[in-house]
């Protein structure tokens, strides 16, 4: 379990996030939707060391956790950052090798036969530079070289930025398929509706603020949230 | 004219290559740092002078031949590559300083390590003991010193341990991530800190070998870490950011040098060089090997 609590973060004189406070219980998938500027990023780069909160705490399973980020890592939480970040002229397969950089060799070849049966495309493509993949091969990539440490926690930052709606779609389905094979999921985003419906439990995030929490159908229901953040329409869809 | 001109041409152009072999060092040591931490480090030209120093007396009191001269030199490179990133930019680096400190230091360490040779050793001229035959090799009507062959032989088996070693190894897989994306290199779990100090300890490996190597083909003085100079237009000529653009640069200038001296002396081809590097920059902002400088920013 992951816990949050008391976070305040800030940038020199801007204050990025006031008292956040979020709970992840192992196995679940846990969305943080918001809009851009709310501090989503500042809240996963909090948790993985890149940045030092002015106080408050990062538990993982009621332990602290170290504050340099690859040590983070070998704690067993990895991130996917935004704009999916590939090492564009690093193979594929090179790729793949950083995200098990802590990895033993045996352990790392077996993730990642695992990895490329997820993603067949991969392997097609695995001496190609990743700056060739299109975006969504990209985010594919990003996610693959994530599992490759295998995480026992994985932080998306909106995986769906910039994507076809078809795509996005199969990146919410893979989501919920590396949940079902064990590893719990934060997830980040600005496409509300689809982290609301894949979130065991959702937190909105405003201005550095956690304004309102519940389950993510509870929260699609919230007529506030759907007036901010799915449009005002329906929410059954 | 006709025959002999041309064996002077192609006997130029190989003594260009030999010379840019040795600046192809000084390039791609200057741009692995540079890929990584995005300054010019013109401390590498320290390095590559007091590596050229050691490289001497390890040859000159060690009684040390030719190899092991090479190797201690490259070695001594690489250590004090290390010492300068641990004293000088590791404090700027974790300060999260602007990018123009870095370059500052840099260039301050460069006039520091030179001072460092001329209070131990003054301003004299040294000659490196005698450590390979003065013959030279006839081929056809071209002829090219044994000196001439160690430098390209060098070079070579330097760039090939290099490829292979960024190539196949983990830390050298791990420098080349680093090399575009530092943060994200951090995120996959891999002590920054440490892939930094790599890296300076390989740049600091070619700027030893290319010291030992300037050394012996020149006479040792304390500036003689200016030639960073040339690894730094070759690099900006293969286009920043890229490696094998750095040596492509620095063989390009090597004989674009020599041929210039030839034909209008060494006191007026240093300008015309400098004036040929800003209008390729010009018309060609992204160098030879097309990495555009907005990417780099
Ligand atoms: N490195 C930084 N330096 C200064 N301010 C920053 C930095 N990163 C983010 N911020 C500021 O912190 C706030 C939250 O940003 P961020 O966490 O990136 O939000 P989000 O990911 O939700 O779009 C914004 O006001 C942003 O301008
Ligand atoms: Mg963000």
């Amino acid at each position: 379990m992951l816990e949050v609590k008391n976070l305040q973060v800030a940038y020199g004189r801007i204050q990025a996030l006031h008292d956040v406070a979020l709970t992840v219980p192992g196995g679940k998938i846990i969305s943080v939707i918001g809009s851009n500027g709310a501090g989503k990023t500042t809240l996963l780069n909090t948790i993985s060391g890149l940045v030092r909160p002015r106080d408050g705490q990062v538990l993982l399973d009621g332990k602290a956790l170290p504050s340099a980020a690859h040590l983070t890592v070998a704690a067993g939480i990895v991130q996917v950052p935004e704009g999916r970040k590939v090492f564009s002229s690093l193979s594929v397969d090179e790729n793949l090798t950083m995200g098990a950089y802590l990895t033993k060799r045996g352990d790392s070849n077996r993730t990642r036969q695992q990895v490329y049966e997820m993603f067949p495309i991969l392997k097609q493509r695995s001496g190609q530079a990743a700056g060739t993949l299109s975006g969504g091969e990209q985010q594919m990539l990003a996610i693959g070289r994530g599992l490759m440490s295998s995480p026992k926690i994985m932080l998306l930052d909106e995986p769906s930025l910039g994507l076809a709606p078809k795509i996005v779609t199969q990146v919410f389905d893979l989501i919920e398929r590396i949940n079902r094979s064990g590893v719990t999921i934060v997830l980040v985003e600005q496409n509300a509706r689809k982290a609301l419906a894949v979130a065991d439990y959702a937190y909105v995030l405003e201005n550095g603020r956690i304004v309102l929490e519940g389950t993510g159908a509870e929260l699609a229901r919230n007529p506030k949230v759907e007036a901010a953040y799915l449009g005002g329409q329906a929410s059954g869809a | 004219m006709g025959d002999s001109f041309w064996s002077v041409v192609v006997q130029q152009i190989v003594n260009g290559v030999s010379l840019g072999a040795v600046y192809a060092l000084i390039a791609v040591g200057f741009a692995l740092v540079f890929n990584v931490l995005k300054f010019s480090n013109f401390s590498h030209g320290g390095v590559l002078a007091i590596s050229a120093y050691v490289g001497y007396f390890a040859a000159l009191k060690l009684h040390l031949s030719l190899i092991p001269v090479l190797l201690v030199g490259t070695l001594a490179g690489g250590l004090i590559a290390c010492g300068v990133e641990f004293v000088a930019f590791r404090s700027i680096r974790k300060k999260r300083g602007q990018l123009v400190y870095f370059f500052v230091t840099s260039v301050t360490m460069l006039m520091l390590l030179e001072q460092v040779l001329v209070i131990f050793f003054g301003a004299s001229f040294f000659t490196y003991p005698r450590l390979i035959s003065l013959t030279t090799l006839t081929i056809g009507q071209v002829s090219i010193s044994v000196l001439y062959v160690l430098m390209m032989v060098a070079s070579a088996i330097a760039f090939g341990v290099l490829a292979w070693a960024l190539r196949f190894t983990r830390v050298g897989i791990a420098i080349r991530a680093a090399s575009n994306d530092l943060i994200t290199t951090n995120l996959m779990g891999v002590n920054v800190d440490f892939i930094v100090l790599a890296t300076f300890f390989v740049s600091g490996l070619l700027a030893g070998l290319s010291g030992v190597l300037l050394g012996m083909s020149y006479t040792l003085y304390p500036q003689i870490g200016q030639l960073v100079v040339k690894g730094f237009i070759a690099s900006v000529l293969g286009g920043l950011g890229s490696l094998v653009g750095a040596a492509l640069g620095a063989l390009a200038l090597g004989v674009v040098e020599v041929l210039l001296i030839s034909v209008m002396g060494s006191g007026l081809s240093p300008a015309v060089i400098f004036a040929m590097m800003v209008i390729f920059l010009l018309v060609r902002p992204q160098g030879f090997a097309g990495v555009s400088f907005q990417e780099k920013a």
